[in-house]
């Protein structure tokens, strides 16, 4: 019985001696794994930061093409100048401000959400670049219809009084006719896109990705109107001249 | 007595000759004037009338080559809503690349 206690006492010694000598090295493996977490969030960080950084960059460069192609259009109507202007004007001081935010970020959270804010914030490329584009379009077809819809004027009154002196007009009523309904056609696209896009925000992007959906197709069907409206009036130019 | 008085009887005839041949003067020269004024005035309708053509003729030619100069200016501003359209068309296509890179 002695005998038992004795090698059990023995075996006891030995466990604890082994469980003494394991606990530090579980302690410091423990401690090891933990340092290196930190270090890969670090890294994720570091990564989030870097690549806000350059999105950020990209988008001001663009922003400021933006500005450049605002001031330097000669048909923009002052109105439209200003709002585009103003527009863009806050997404650089709103971008510029939240890579200062971005750079100070100690979190893996919190750049995520500065990262996200790039993005759905701002929509440089979704939306504010094709927005000025379209306006500016839209402004520039508004100009040439105006000379169309002078011209048009200037045709009628023209033909009224070759009609009274009792010359054969109807080939040109007929082509002023077309003209005014091109010009009013495209009129009508030009004048609609000015005013659906001018208002649009990002918020209305992030609503709806499809929401300048066919508006470049349709200014394109307002240019192809104008230049039938301009066939129309080089043929009453000829007919006028021809008028004897 | 009888001498004076025919020389008085004269003079008076001889100053009516003359208030006649004044009067006839200057019916003469109010005539001529008025005749004058007559013969001038058809010449300066006609030459109205020339002057209302030959404006009516310059006034459609100006309008012809005012026309054609509004022609031009259509012109210009449609090849240059062309050139922006295929831009604003380039711009947003390339935006649209842009977006597909990871963020946007």
């Amino acid at each position: 019985m002695t005998h038992i206690t004795q090698r059990i006492t023995k075996l006891v010694a030995v466990a604890t001696t082994v469980i003494l000598l394991a606990i530090p090295s579980a302690a410091s493996a423990i401690a090891a794994a933990s340092t290196s977490l930190t270090a890969v969030q670090q890294q994720h960080l570091s990564n989030i930061i870097a690549r806000g950084d350059q999105e950020i960059i990209r988008r001001l460069a663009q922003l400021n093409k933006l500005s450049s192609l605002i001031t330097a259009s000669k048909h923009l109507t002052a109105g439209d100048k200003t709002t585009l202007s103003a527009e863009v004007t806050a997404e650089i001081s709103g971008l510029t401000a939240l890579k200062t935010k971005l750079d100070a970020e100690t979190t893996v959270v919190g750049a995520s959400t500065d990262a996200k804010s790039i993005v759905a914030d701002y929509r440089v490329y979704a939306l504010v670049t094709p927005k000025v584009w379209l306006i500016k379009t839209a402004d520039d077809q508004q100009t040439a219809e105006a000379k169309l819809s002078a011209l048009i004027t200037k045709f009628q009154t023209r033909i009224t009084a070759a009609k009274s002196q009792g010359k054969e007009v109807t080939a040109l009523q007929t082509a002023l006719d077309d003209m005014t309904t091109q010009v009013k056609n495209s009129q009508a696209i030009s004048s609609g896109i000015e005013t659906k896009v001018l208002p649009l925000q990002p918020t209305d992007f992030n609503s709806d990705h499809t929401i300048l959906s066919g508006d470049a197709a349709q200014l394109k069907t307002a240019h192809t109107d104008n230049e039938a409206a301009y066939t129309d009036a080089q043929t009453i130019v000829t007919g006028l001249k021809s008028l004897k | 007595m009888e001498q004076s008085s025919r020389r008085q009887a004269g003079n008076t005839v001889l100053s009516g000759i003359l208030i006649v041949l004044v009067i006839g003067a200057l019916v003469l020269v109010g005539i001529g004037i008025k005749r004058r004024h007559n013969h001038k005035a058809p010449i300066s309708k006609a030459s109205t009338t020339t002057t209302t053509s030959q404006t009516s003729t310059s006034s459609n030619s100006t309008d012809n080559q005012s026309l054609t100069n509004d022609l031009s200016g259509v012109n210009s501003s449609l090849t240059q809503n062309g050139q922006n359209l295929n831009s604003s068309n380039t711009a947003v296509n390339d935006q649209q690349q842009q977006v597909t890179v990871p963020t946007e």
